[in-house]
């Protein structure tokens, strides 16, 4: 090899930089996901606005959505239709979600609920349109009462810091 | 080539993404395509990089050859252009640094121009410019997958996601991006200026192979499908993480229910990785062992022997003068060295 001092210096720095998440992590046992925790009494509060699924993934664009809404647009209520999966009286529930009667329907509305009602289905009934106020602090942590157990397990280990507590006020821990 | 060389990558390209979808969607072959095809991928990646840099460095440079681009250093009152046409390895360093990190090769590119039967050659910066673009972005979204990489995440990580985050663009037309990292963007764009430029320009796409239009491609559908996860089609990013935390611990399982699209971005950049040391991507480190580019032009200053030439037997004038001197001397013939005293 020609310069082979500078070339294998060169290498070994390259390598370095290279596999750096595989030394930077060394010794560590490889950890499952962190769980944000749903208390039996957040359960007892009934089913959320959206399917699990869907909220794992696309939560902030919803709650991006309700800022710009409540904020620009001053809707700060939505009505929202409940799939026939969810029981009528799981979303008659005290708090977040609350039965409304049909007038408020007018309100704007995302989602199916929109179809539903222009559609005039017979289904829909007082007992299965719910209206949601769109607020993180009157509806989300009205269930999820804990910041640090339900949206800090999963925004710490992705490394994402979200905005929202830039102006809103996290609900009290309560003393484990 | 041209234009089949496109159709040839291209085509390469979409069969790549349907490996995934199909072993995935149908075979549900999470574990072969989260864990043994990365593995695979960074084994070829590392092993390839080295032999081929081990290789570049058994080829002998016997000569200084780099290429200058201004003035030499002669004499002290020629004003010399030390970055142009570096004389020591500290004047290289500057070039080489200035090469590395700002392209200034690529700053020099001209286009030719006929206006009214007359050759124009003019300055031509978009190349420059989106290369730029290109290499910063893409190397700002790298770092920023550190996130994905580390537990505790370093500190830089999440001082770069914050610039690039910066403006927090999510109003109109936008409503649908909370948070747009403003590199993945440039990424996209930039590599598409460089596809569409070899579209284009008739001249440089008759020169792309496809070679060229097959890593370009490859790019642009690795941020394709990054940007897509990020905004649109989402995937559970803890699940992604546990998997990425999984490989670099040597621990690895894929977990249940990420998103096919994951497996296709994947997918792609294993293939990125494998084909990197085979190809013109090379050229990372390439550069920094360009002699054209590395080397002092101190040819004139330094005698440099070719390092596996024979043992030359020499006789110089000073060797010459010692042997013949008294006959030099007789001869009448003048002499360096005058002819020691009683020395006869």
């Amino acid at each position: 090899m020609y310069d082979g001092g500078k070339i294998i210096t060169g290498l070994v720095i390259a390598l370095a930089f290279l596999t750096f998440p595989f030394w930077w992590n060394k010794g560590q046992a490889a950890q499952p996901k962190p769980v944000p925790v749903i208390t039996d009494q957040t359960k007892a509060m009934g089913p959320c606005i959206q399917p699990k699924e869907k909220m794992i993934t696309t939560h902030m664009q919803i709650l991006d959505d309700w800022r710009n809404k409540v904020v620009r647009d001053a809707q700060r209520y939505e009505a929202q239709y409940a799939p026939k999966t969810r029981e009528p009286e799981m979303v008659a529930v005290e708090g977040a979600i609350e039965v409304v009667d049909n007038s408020l329907l007018t309100l704007p509305v995302i989602g199916p609920t929109r179809d539903l009602v222009s559609s005039g289905d017979p289904k829909l009934n007082v007992g299965n349109a719910v209206q949601i106020e769109r607020s993180l602090q009157n509806s989300c942590m009205k269930c999820h009462t804990s910041k640090k157990d339900f949206c800090d397990k999963c925004h710490t280990y992705a490394n994402v810091d979200p905005t929202c507590w830039d102006c809103h006020v996290a609900p009290e821990e309560k003393k484990q | 080539m041209g234009f089949p060389g496109f159709v040839a990558a291209f085509a390469a390209v979409i069969v790549l993404m349907v490996i995934p979808l199909v072993g995935v969607w149908a075979a549900n072959m999470t574990t072969f395509f989260g864990v043994v095809v990365p593995y695979a991928a960074i084994a070829i990646f590392l092993a390839g990089l080295v032999i081929r840099v081990i290789k570049w460095g058994q080829s002998p440079v016997p000569f200084r050859i780099p290429t200058t681009c201004g003035q030499e250093k002669s004499m002290p009152w020629i004003k010399t252009n030390c970055i142009d046409n570096p004389t020591n390895n500290f004047t290289v360093l500057i070039r080489m640094a200035l090469e590395i990190l700002c392209f200034r090769s690529l700053f020099r590119n001209t286009a030719m121009d006929f206006r009214e039967g007359r050759v124009y050659y003019g300055s031509a910066k978009w190349l420059w410019l989106f290369a730029l673009a290109f290499h910063y972005s893409f190397l700002v979204v790298l770092l920023r997958h550190l996130r994905f990489f580390t537990d505790p995440i370093p500190f830089f990580v999440t001082l770069l996601e914050n610039l690039d985050g910066f403006f927090e663009i999510g109003l109109f037309p936008f409503t649908w991006l909370p948070g747009m990292m403003l590199s993945g963007m440039v990424l996209l764009g930039a590599a598409s200026y460089l596809f569409l430029r070899r579209i284009v320009i008739p001249q440089v796409r008759y020169i792309s192979l496809t070679n060229d239009w097959f890593p370009l491609l490859l790019i642009i559908h690795i941020a394709a499908t990054g940007v897509l996860m990020r905004y649109l089609i989402k995937v559970d990013i803890t699940a992604v993480k546990e998997l990425t935390m999984g490989i670099v611990t040597f621990n690895a399982k894929a977990p249940e229910g990420i998103g096919v699209l994951f497996y296709i971005h994947v997918f792609l950049v294993g293939t990125l990785l494998a084909y990197f040391p085979f190809s013109k991507l090379m050229h990372a480190p390439g550069i920094f062992l360009s002699p054209t580019r590395n080397l002092a032009n101190n040819s004139r200053a330094v005698r440099h022997v070719n390092p596996w030439n024979p043992k030359v037997k020499t006789h110089d004038y000073e060797e010459y003068e010692e042997e013949f001197r008294e006959l030099m001397v007789e001869a009448g013939l003048p002499v360096d060295k005058p002819l020691e005293e009683g020395a006869e």
